[in-house]
C-alpha cells in the first residue's frame, strides 16, 4: 500500500516535470510570443508585399506586428520626432539611407553587432561594398534593405525603330539617342528626369559629377562642388532638358514614373525598384517594351552610380528590441527577400548575395544592370554628415535653379559651395 | 417647540447659505476649468515654450542640449536672404485678397439683382467646403502640363500649353488662382447675406429721394456692409498671410524658391532641417507681422 502511494506520487511528479519542461521548451522556441511590435516604413509597394508575409512571421514566433506605412513627405519627420522624444512608438524602423548619419549621430540607433553575434546572423552574405556605409563609428547600426540604383529605362521598340544597334554608354552617344528619339509632334520625348526639390535630383546628378571626376568635398571636407568637373556635369544635366516633356522644372518622381508608364518618354532615369512596375498591366501602357542600361558616363571618365535604398534598424527608444530583431531577421532572410522580389508589382529588390545569385532573381531583366551599377556605386551622403538634411536641401534647390536657367551652372555651384562652407563651418567641421 | 425648530432650522439655513454662497461663487469657475486647462495646454503653453526656444539654439537631433543664445536667432533672420525672399513671396501672394473680395462682391451684387431661389446659389459655396490640402492635390493634377485637364482644354481651343507650376511667374499665379477659387465663395456668402439684410427704411427712403442704383449701393448698402467686410477681410488676411496647405500641396515652395512663403519656410527650417530654435523665431516674426498688418487694417477701416 505504501509502495503504491509512493509510486503514484512519483508518477505524478514525473508527469508534472515533463509537462513543465515541455512548456519551458515551447516557450524557449517562441520567447517573445504575445508581444506586439510596430514597424514603420515607406508606403511603397514592397511594404505591402512584406505585410502579406506577416502572418507567417506570427506563426513562427508568436509576435504580432503592426506595420505603419508612411508617405515620403512625412516619414522623415515622424521618425525623427519619435526618436527625439523617446516615445518608443516604433520597434523597427526602415529609413532612407541619407538619414543614417543624422540618426546614428544623435545616438538613436541600437548597435546591431551584439544581435548579429547572438543569433549568428550571416552578415557576410551582404555585399561588402555596401556594408561599410551602414557602420557609424565602428558600430553596425542598420542593415540595408530594398536597395536601388538609378538606371536608364528605355523603350526597346523605339530604339529598334530608330535603328540603334546598342544602348548608349557615353555622354555624347546618349545625346545623339535623346535627340533622335525626341518627337514632340508624336507625343514622345527623348528624355525625362526629376530636378524638383527632392533627393531624387541629387541621385540623378551625383553619378555624373563622380563619373566626370568631381565631388562635393575634398579630403579635408572643403567644398569642391564649384570645380570644373562638377560644373561640367551640371551643365550636361541642364542641357538635356531640351529633350524632356514640358514642365520639367517641377517634375516630381511620381510624375516621372507616370510619364514612362504612359509611353510619353523614350528614355528616363528611374530607381531600379520601379522596373517591377513596367510590366504590371494594371499600371503600365508599355508592358514588355522597357529595357534597362546603366547611367552613361563621359568618355575618359569612369562609370559611376548612386546607390540608394532603405534599411532596417532598431531605435534606442524601442521597448521590444529583441522581438524587433526577430522581425529584422525574418524580413532580411533569403526566402522572404526572394518571395518579396518575385511578388508581381512589389517593386522589391533583394540585397543579399545569396538571393541576388538565385537564378529566378537573375532572370529579372533589370537585375544584371542593377548589379553592374552596384559595382561602381556610392551613397549620396557617403561622408555621413549629420547636418546632411540642410545641405541636401540647398543642393537640390541649386540644381533646380540651374535647370530653371535662373543661374548658370557655374554661378549655381559657386553659390552652393559658399553655402555648404557656411553650414559645415557652423557645424564645427573646420577647426 | 416650533420656535426652537424654526430657530434651529434658520440657523442651519444660515450655515447652508454660507456654504452655498461660496459654492455659488466658485461654481462658474469650476465649470470653466476644463476649458481653461485645455486652452492653457494647447495654446498658451506652446506659445510660451516656442518663445523660449526662439531664444535658444535648439535642434531636434539633440533636444537635451538647448543653450541660451539670446537674440542670435533673430539676428540671423535679418541676415538671411531666404527670409527676405519669403517675405516678398508672402506679400505678392496677398494680391489674392483684393481679387477674392472684388469677385465675391461682384457675384453677390449680381445674385442680389437676379431674382430666383437662393438654393441655386448654394452651389457657389462648394469650393469653400473642401479641405485645402485636397484642393491643392486635385489642382496639381489639373495643372499637369502634359496630362492635366486645363492644358487639354487650352490646346483644344488652339492655345499653347502653359507650364503652370514649373515656371516662377506662373507658379505663383497658379496658387493665387486656386486661393481665389476656393475663398471667393466666402465673400459671396457674407456679402450676399449682408445685401439681403440691408434694412428697408433707409433703402426705400433713398429710392423715394431718387437715388440711382449706384448711389443706393454706395451710400446706403455699403455703409451697412462695412462691419461684415471688415471681419471677413480680416479673417482672410490672416489666413492668406499664414497660408501653408496650398503651397505645400501645389508647389512645395518651388520651382526654386519662387513660391516659398514665410509659413512654408518656417516649416522647412523646423521639420526638414530640424532647426527648431530658428523656426520658432521665424514664426514669432510672422506673428508680429500679422498683428501689425491686422492693426493697420482695422484702424484704417475705423477712421473711414
Amino acid at each position: 500500500m505504501k509502495l503504491f502511494k509512493r509510486l503514484r506520487r512519483g508518477t505524478v511528479l514525473i508527469i508534472m516535470v515533463l509537462l513543465v519542461s515541455c512548456i519551458v521548451a515551447g516557450a524557449q522556441e517562441k520567447p517573445y510570443a504575445g508581444t506586439t511590435i510596430t514597424i514603420t516604413s515607406l508606403n511603397a509597394a514592397w511594404a505591402d508585399a512584406a505585410i502579406s508575409m506577416l502572418p507567417e512571421f506570427e506563426r513562427l514566433t508568436g509576435i504580432k506586428v503592426v506595420w505603419e506605412p508612411l508617405p515620403f513627405d512625412s516619414i522623415h519627420e515622424k521618425q525623427v520626432l519619435d526618436m527625439a522624444a523617446g516615445m518608443g512608438t516604433y520597434d523597427v524602423l526602415s529609413f532612407d539611407n541619407p538619414w543614417l548619419a543624422e540618426f546614428a549621430g544623435s545616438g538613436w540607433l541600437e548597435n546591431l553587432d551584439s544581435f548579429v553575434e547572438k543569433t549568428d546572423f550571416p552578415l557576410d552574405d551582404y555585399p561588402a561594398q555596401l556594408m561599410e556605409y551602414w557602420r557609424f563609428e565602428g558600430n553596425l547600426v542598420a542593415l540595408p534593405f530594398q536597395p536601388d540604383t538609378r538606371m536608364i529605362f528605355y523603350r526597346k521598340d523605339l530604339f529598334k525603330e530608330a535603328g540603334f544597334a546598342f544602348t548608349p554608354r557615353y555622354w555624347d552617344e546618349f545625346v545623339v539617342a535623346a535627340e533622335k528619339l525626341n518627337n514632340p509632334a508624336r507625343d514622345v520625348y527623348g528624355w525625362d528626369f526629376s530636378p524638383a526639390l527632392t533627393v531624387v535630383a541629387l541621385v540623378e546628378l551625383l553619378p555624373w559629377i563622380w563619373a566626370n571626376g568631381g565631388d562635393l568635398f575634398d579630403k579635408n571636407m572643403k567644398p569642391t562642388i564649384n570645380k570644373p568637373e562638377a560644373v561640367q556635369a551640371l551643365d550636361y544635366y541642364v542641357t538635356l532638358k531640351k529633350y524632356a516633356p514640358p514642365g520639367i522644372e517641377s517634375r516630381l518622381w511620381d510624375e516621372l514614373l507616370n510619364n514612362t508608364l504612359q509611353g510619353l518618354t523614350a528614355m528616363s532615369v528611374q530607381p531600379s525598384v520601379f522596373a517591377g512596375k513596367m510590366d504590371d498591366p494594371k499600371l503600365s501602357g508599355v508592358v514588355g517594351k522597357i529595357g534597362y542600361f546603366p547611367v552613361p558616363y563621359p568618355k575618359g571618365g569612369k562609370m559611376s552610380a548612386a546607390i540608394g535604398g532603405w534599411c532596417l534598424a532598431i531605435p534606442w527608444s524601442s521597448k521590444n528590441k529583441e522581438a524587433g530583431w526577430e522581425l529584422v531577421q525574418f524580413l532580411a532572410s533569403t526566402e522572404i527577400e526572394k518571395q518579396m522580389a518575385l511578388t508581381p508589382g512589389s517593386a522589391s529588390t533583394p540585397v543579399r548575395i545569396s538571393t541576388l545569385s538565385d537564378p529566378e532573381i537573375q532572370k529579372m531583366e533589370y537585375i544584371p544592370i542593377f548589379l553592374e551599377s552596384l559595382r561602381v556605386a556610392s551613397y549620396s551622403n557617403r561622408w555621413k554628415i549629420v547636418e546632411w538634411a540642410e545641405i541636401q536641401d540647398y543642393f537640390t534647390l541649386t540644381i533646380q535653379r540651374a535647370v530653371m536657367e535662373e543661374l548658370t551652372p557655374q554661378q549655381a555651384f559657386d553659390e552652393f559651395a559658399a553655402k555648404v562652407y557656411e553650414i559645415m563651418k557652423q557645424a564645427g567641421y573646420y577647426q | 417647540m416650533t420656535h426652537l425648530c424654526l430657530r434651529l432650522r434658520s440657523g442651519q439655513m444660515e450655515k447652508n447659505s454660507k456654504i452655498s454662497q461660496i459654492a455659488g461663487k466658485i461654481q462658474p469657475y469650476v465649470f470653466l476649468l476644463p476649458a481653461v486647462i485645455v486652452l492653457l495646454a494647447v495654446t498658451i503653453f506652446p506659445l510660451i515654450y516656442s518663445l523660449n526656444i526662439s531664444f535658444r539654439s535648439v535642434t531636434l537631433l539633440k533636444l537635451s542640449h538647448q543653450p541660451f543664445v539670446g537674440l542670435s536667432n533673430y539676428i540671423q533672420i535679418f541676415r538671411d536672404p531666404r527670409f527676405y525672399n519669403a517675405l516678398q513671396k508672402t506679400a505678392i501672394f496677398c494680391v489674392a485678397l483684393p481679387l477674392q473680395f472684388s469677385i465675391g462682391l461682384a457675384l453677390a451684387l449680381l445674385a442680389d439683382y437676379l431674382p430666383g431661389k437662393g438654393s441655386f446659389k448654394i452651389l457657389f459655396l462648394l469650393p469653400m467646403i473642401v479641405a485645402p490640402i485636397a484642393v491643392a492635390l486635385v489642382w496639381r493634377f489639373m495643372f499637369n502640363p502634359n496630362r492635366g485637364i486645363i492644358n487639354y482644354f487650352l490646346q483644344a481651343m488652339g492655345f499653347s500649353a502653359i507650364p503652370w507650376l514649373s515656371r516662377s511667374g506662373t507658379a505663383m499665379a497658379s496658387v493665387v488662382l486656386v486661393e481665389v477659387w476656393q475663398w471667393t465663395p466666402l465673400f459671396f456668402l457674407v456679402l450676399y447675406t449682408g445685401l439681403k439684410n440691408v434694412p428697408l427704411e433707409p433703402l426705400e427712403a433713398a429710392m423715394v429721394d431718387g437715388a440711382s442704383r449706384y448711389e443706393l449701393f454706395r451710400f446706403v448698402k455699403l455703409p451697412f456692409l462695412k462691419p461684415l467686410i471688415l471681419i471677413t477681410v480680416l479673417i482672410r488676411l490672416i489666413d492668406v498671410l499664414k497660408n501653408f496647405d496650398l503651397f505645400f500641396g501645389l508647389t512645395q515652395g518651388g520651382p526654386g524658391v519662387s513660391t516659398e512663403v514665410l509659413n512654408l519656410y518656417i516649416y522647412k527650417a523646423g521639420f526638414k532641417w530640424f532647426k527648431l530654435g530658428y523656426s520658432a523665431s521665424l514664426s514669432y516674426i510672422l506673428l508680429i507681422i500679422i498683428i501689425l498688418v491686422s492693426n493697420i487694417l482695422v484702424r484704417r477701416f475705423r477712421t473711414e
